[in-house]
């Protein structure tokens, strides 16, 4: 009798949490939709070019840094997972490489690609150097991600492959990839929300100008990576401190936030696929 | 024409993992076109035997062995465990089955035609004899050759997978084939399926089974392997290896008469 009125008690707790959870999201979603809405559903949203280049602009910077993350970080994660000797120096070394640099706060990172990339190599700040630089925050995710993805694979699965007289690369392309494919895409795309989410690193390397909206519509427009620019979360920033325009930021806000749920839907449908 | 040739010669093989001495001395001449079973009770060494004929325990990470594991292709006698060995050649010559069914995540028929694919097999039409023959001689064809291509491989039942396994296997024509109790998960009847057809496979391959069901040993195999661990340091030994009808009608170490009587083991 009194064990079970405990069990009710903490089943209580639980209750009184999760609700209270769900509460203060869906406030805070309603909340960025109520004041970000008006815009969106406004003419003026198309004709509003700086938001649009800051959209494409997002999605350039996306393909860019997954684009240089994803074969190195694909490939680091297969090496480590099927082909590296565990007790190895050089490779605990890198494991350890890999650990600390996915604990690198983004400023900090941003600070190496300003120098570095801004100002070493000479990509000025732009929507390149911000790419380089991203690629770098989103590397150890991808690794670790394939790495895992590897690992859950079942160990007879690769014997069954070797015993047919496969090489071991011919088994991970050929039998375990496929299984491990699913793994890496949800990786890809949780580095996307990042990539989305990210502001620190933008604002030190990406640079923010607008300049080159006159050339917008041009047909050299989507080339223009070397140049100054912004994604979406560095709008936001630039709305609020360098124009206070509130309103509008919170119409980026609200676009922001439905790419990164659009995003969380995709990885949550790959996983109830399985 | 076939009698008497040994296929595989083992000697006086010891296995190790890391330091713990698995496998003691082993001997044994396994002969070509028969069926030859290994029996003992369990962590006995069976399957550490039976990895090491196709080097499948080189992936265990601190494994060693010594001694000398032979097989005779076509009269040319190849040492196992030589270094110029190409250990996929190797496999490919040596098949294995192994004790859970693990297809791949693919239709029935890419299942089947992983292995010749890997070795060059291209042109349409031979993969397509290559994917029926092997099928067919898995018992599998019947229930299967409707959906080779619809189905994955998951969609099958236990014991059909088992049997595409066996067909996998077949696809790249072995001339041996290592089995480690390969109908453990299955019901009687796929397990009757599997034994008659290992009784036809025999003519074409030699066939190396471990097995802990006595009944299976008996009615399948020509030869029978008892394996026992040792008190003193838990090694796995062979105390008796002989034909099958000698060992079930008159075994000599005691421990074999009460492991296949079911009064110990
Ligand atoms: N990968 C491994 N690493 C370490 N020790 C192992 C490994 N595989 C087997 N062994 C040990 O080697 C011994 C022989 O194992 P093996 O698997 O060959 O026995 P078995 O006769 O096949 O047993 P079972 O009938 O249970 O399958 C056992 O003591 C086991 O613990
Ligand atoms: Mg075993």
């Amino acid at each position: 009798m009194f064990k079970n009125l405990k069990e009710n008690f903490v089943y209580l707790i639980f209750k009184i949490i999760l609700i209270l959870f769900l509460l203060l999201s869906i406030s805070f979603f309603l909340y960025i939709g109520f004041k970000g809405y008006k815009d969106i559903f406004n003419l003026s949203f198309f004709s509003n070019k700086n938001l649009i280049y800051s959209l494409i602009s997002t999605i350039q910077i996306i393909i860019l840094s997954l684009g240089i993350a994803c074969p190195i970080g694909i490939f680091a994660g297969i090496y480590f997972s099927e082909y590296a000797d565990n007790n190895n120096k050089i490779i605990k070394f890198f494991r350890l490489c890999i650990q600390i640099l996915n604990g690198i706060p983004s400023i900090v990172l941003g600070l190496f690609g300003l120098a570095f990339f801004v100002f070493a190599l000479g990509f000025k700040q732009s929507l390149l150097s911000a790419s380089l630089t991203l690629s770098i925050m989103i590397l150890p995710l991808i690794i670790k991600t394939t790495e895992e993805s590897f690992r859950t694979i079942p160990n007879a699965l690769k014997e069954a492959s070797l015993a047919l007289g496969a090489t071991e690369t011919e088994t991970v392309f050929r039998v375990l990839l496929p299984y491990a494919k699913q793994g890496i895409f949800t990786g890809i795309i949780l580095c996307i929300g990042r990539v989305i989410s990210e502001s620190a690193i933008l604002i030190l390397t990406a640079g923010g100008s607008l300049s080159i909206l006159s050339r917008f519509f041009s047909n050299n427009y989507p080339y223009i990576l070397a140049d100054s620019g912004r994604s979406l979360a560095l709008h936001l920033y630039y709305q609020k401190f360098s124009y206070n325009q509130t309103e509008s930021a919170f119409t980026t806000a609200l676009i922001l936030l439905s790419l990164i749920l659009l995003l969380n839907s995709i990885v949550i449908l790959i996983k109830s696929k399985k | 024409m076939n009698k008497n040739i040994n296929k595989i010669s083992i000697k006086d093989l010891y296995c190790y993992y890391k330091s713990f001495l698995a496998i003691e001395n082993v001997n044994i001449n396994v002969p070509k076109n028969k069926i030859t079973a290994f029996i003992g009770p369990s962590g006995c060494g069976k399957s550490t035997v039976l990895r090491s004929i196709n080097r499948m325990n080189d992936l265990v990470l601190g494994s060693k062995i010594n001694g000398e594991i032979s097989i005779n292709f076509n009269n040319e006698i190849c040492n196992v465990y030589e270094s110029k060995v190409d250990v996929t050649q190797l496999r490919k010559r040596v098949g294995m089955v192994f004790q859970k069914p693990n297809p791949f995540k693919m239709s029935i028929y890419d299942n089947v035609a992983y292995g010749p694919r890997l070795f060059g097999f291209k042109r349409k039409q031979e993969l397509n004899e290559t994917v029926e023959k092997s099928l067919r001689n898995a018992a599998l064809w019947n229930e299967v050759k409707d959906k080779l291509h619809k189905s994955s491989a998951f969609e099958l039942s236990g014991g059909q997978q088992q049997r595409l396994c066996i067909a996998r296997a077949l696809a790249v024509n072995p001339e041996i084939l290592l089995m480690d109790e390969p109908c453990s998960s299955l019901d009687p009847l796929a397990t009757v399926k599997i034994e008659d057809l290992l009784i036809q496979l025999k003519e074409e391959l030699t066939v190396v089974i471990v097995t802990h069901n006595m009944q299976q040993a008996s009615r399948i195999s020509d030869m029978t392997a008892v394996f026992w661990v040792k008190e003193e340091n838990k090694a796995g030994e062979l105390i008796e290896y002989k034909s099958t009808v000698d060992i079930f009608s008159r075994p000599q170490d005691p421990r074999t008469e009460g492991y296949i009587t079911g009064r110990f083991g």
